[in-house]
């Protein structure tokens, strides 16, 4: 097992490297889906 | 009450939970995209089970590694992948002041096991408690917990880090040069 430092430092950039892929811009057509507006995720209607 | 609006805005705010999870999985954004799109169309397909009081982030996760895995065991019949190596290609591009840093952790996750991976992201990365992970993954806390571990050490082991010392900016870039010629 890891020492408790090693383990929270492995943490920290684990966690860094995380949050920079969640700020990239969510493509569009995922968006699209949850608010059924593909034709798959509801209705077809574009805003 | 919990409207199905309700439902579609709580999996709106995990979008960006989701894709960071499969592109870390999968290796690659294009693929890490289909998952996310199976996942949410899975999920909207089935609103109705979803059980209100329980963690969206966590019903659509499972799903997601659901799918992952499937695929990942029909590819390996397919390529006859006997060890899961599958390696992706780099997902993203960062800037280029943390570049080293960025790249290095996907490197040394792509060279963990699929399992040491999930986990890893799920508890590490996510911050999930041992019980969700758990439940996620289909195993039990026992379980969860040697696995991190043993990810854990598997990390430190590819990055070439052994101290604290170590995740300093220099140690970091030259333990990158050994993460990326293990690939």
């Amino acid at each position: 097992m890891l020492p408790r430092d090693l383990t929270d430092r492995l943490g920290e950039a684990l966690r860094s490297y995380y949050l920079r892929l969640m700020d990239e811009p969510v493509p569009d057509h995922l968006i699209r889906i949850v608010r059924g507006l593909d034709a798959k995720g509801g209705a077809q209607d574009d805003d | 009450m919990t409207t199905e609006q309700d439902l579609r805005l709580a999996m709106l705010a995990t979008i960006p939970n989701l894709r960071a999870f499969a592109v870390s999985l999968a290796g690659n954004p294009t693929h890490a995209d289909d998952l996310v799109q199976t996942t949410l169309l899975k999920g909207i397909e089935n609103l109705d089970k979803f059980e209100p009081g329980t963690h969206m982030r966590a019903w659509l996760f499972t799903i997601l590694r659901n799918q992952f895995f499937t695929e990942m065991r029909r590819k390996r019949r397919e390529v006859d992948d006997p060890d899961g190596t599958i390696s992706g290609s780099l997902a993203v591009m960062p800037a280029q002041d943390a570049r080293l840093d960025f790249t290095d952790m996907q490197a040394a996750l792509s060279k963990l096991s699929p399992d040491q991976r999930e986990i890893l992201l799920l508890i590490g990365a996510e911050g999930l408690s041992y019980e969700e992970a758990a439940r996620i993954t289909g195993t039990n806390i026992g379980t969860v917990k040697s696995r991190i571990n043993r990810a854990r050490n598997r990390m430190m082991e590819i990055l070439g880090l052994e101290r604290d010392d170590d995740f300093g900016p220099d140690r970091l870039s030259r333990s990158s040069m050994s993460a990326h010629s293990i690939v």
